[in-house]
């Protein structure tokens, strides 16, 4: 009758499921939300809604044209439509789209800016140049 | 004499139309050699006192035969999550088809085929959770361990989901191997004054993972943990990553989740 317990698994090992595999996290912060604190991310984000205090995001960050920032962005790439209140130190590329408003210092390696973007802060390239 | 397989049959399983359901499924379980003790729920069998009879008596593989509910209530209330899950669905249900398990006496072959999934357990005010805790329309702040709290504009509804099969709108399925909770915040962007009292109101969705956290209100809430209500101030959570082992159709481990992902959309 127990001659094949089900006890005595096969696959006791943690198995490479399609579930457990490694997913890229995509975090939203949706418009009606307030995120205050330090607010940190390994995979991508996208924000709409309203930060106060500071990102640090190792992936990419989105910031949309009706989202409010407030304090220090770090990343590693950014695109960046909405209004930013801080420094921003981006370790790659940073595209500030035309509705981007941005009070703050600005460090980046690759910078693309669309007409209409304003910036009130100095822009430094992390290859030295400064403007 | 001591056995290591125990089934639980619940209240569904005695109802005249699964009758025939739950005779096929008993042969087939005879017929693969995976008897052992049966306990069987009724109104007069205290759920929690025949997980601990089961547990203590030594149990190593715990199948639930009947509803998706008494599975995840077993996983809530055993005691002892050393215990390898397993389901037996009497009728069709959302989580069986996430974990690739047919219902009736098909589902006997996935136990026998004895293919395991090691899934991360949630706990919310130290009671564990499978699947996902929602709390309807609430003004609660979510707040996470790592220093940042989430605060809304207007009333929301939140979930925080492990497993949670449900496919909320635009986001995908959760994924309970990888060590996070994930957070899912849906507010109403505005109110919207329409002629036609049908259209829905656009709606923002937050989605965030964090590993410890809490919600807390002003006033005491209602949160479902897997279905069971449970009424507090405050509700923590933290998870503990693959402590929880369930037996799962080969297709999940092998292949991709479409075919749960088409078997819900056809039961939708």
């Amino acid at each position: 009758m127990f001659a094949r317990p089900v006890d005595s698994l096969k696959n006791d090992a943690p198995a490479p499921s399609p579930s457990a595999s490694p997913r890229m996290q995509n975090t939203i912060i949706a418009k009606g939300v307030i995120v205050e604190g330090d607010f940190k991310s390994d995979g991508d984000v996208t924000i709409e809604g309203e930060v106060k205090g500071t990102l640090k995001i190792n992936g990419r960050l989105i910031i949309g044209s009706e989202a409010l920032v407030s304090g220090t962005i770090e990343a590693k790439d950014a695109l960046l439509a909405g209004t930013i209140d801080g420094p921003i130190m981006v370790n790659g590329d940073l595209e500030l789209q035309a509705t981007a408003k941005v009070k703050g210092d600005v460090k980046c390696h690759i910078l693309a800016i669309q007409r209409g973007a304003k910036v009130e802060g100095k822009i430094q390239m992390q290859n030295g140049t400064s403007n | 004499m001591l056995s290591s397989i125990a089934f639980l049959y619940d209240e569904h399983t005695s109802e005249k139309k699964y009758e025939r359901l739950v005779f096929e499924v008993e042969a087939r379980i005879a017929q693969k050699n995976l008897g052992g003790h049966v306990y069987r729920l009724s109104a007069f069998r205290d759920f929690r006192e025949t997980l601990d009879e089961a547990s203590r008596s030594g149990v190593k593989t715990f199948v639930v035969v009947g509803a998706e509910k008494t599975f995840l209530d077993s996983i809530m209330f055993c005691p002892n999550h050393e215990i390898v899950f397993g389901f037996v669905p009497v009728f069709q249900s959302a989580l069986a088809a996430s974990l690739e398990i047919p219902t009736g006496p098909a589902s006997v072959d996935i136990l026998s085929a004895r293919s395991m999934e090691r899934f991360d357990l949630g706990f919310v005010n130290q009671t564990p959770f499978f699947n996902e805790v929602t709390l309807p329309e609430t003004e609660a702040v979510f707040s996470s361990d790592d220093g940042f709290r989430l605060r809304p504009k207007s009333r929301w509804a939140m979930s925080v989901r492990n497993f949670g099969q449900v496919r909320l709108q635009g986001s995908d399925f959760a994924n309970p191997g990888d060590g996070n909770l994930e957070l899912i915040v849906q507010t109403r962007l505005e109110e919207k004054r329409s002629w036609w009292p049908w259209q829905k109101p656009e709606m923002g969705e937050t989605r965030l993972f964090f590993k410890q956290g809490e919600i807390r209100a002003e006033q005491p809430i209602d949160a479902f943990v897997d279905g069971q209500v449970f009424t507090a101030q405050q509700f923590r959570f933290r998870i503990e990553p693959q402590v929880l082992r369930v037996i799962v159709g080969k297709q999940r481990l092998t292949g991709p989740l479409q075919t749960a992902k088409s078997e819900l959309a056809k039961m939708a």
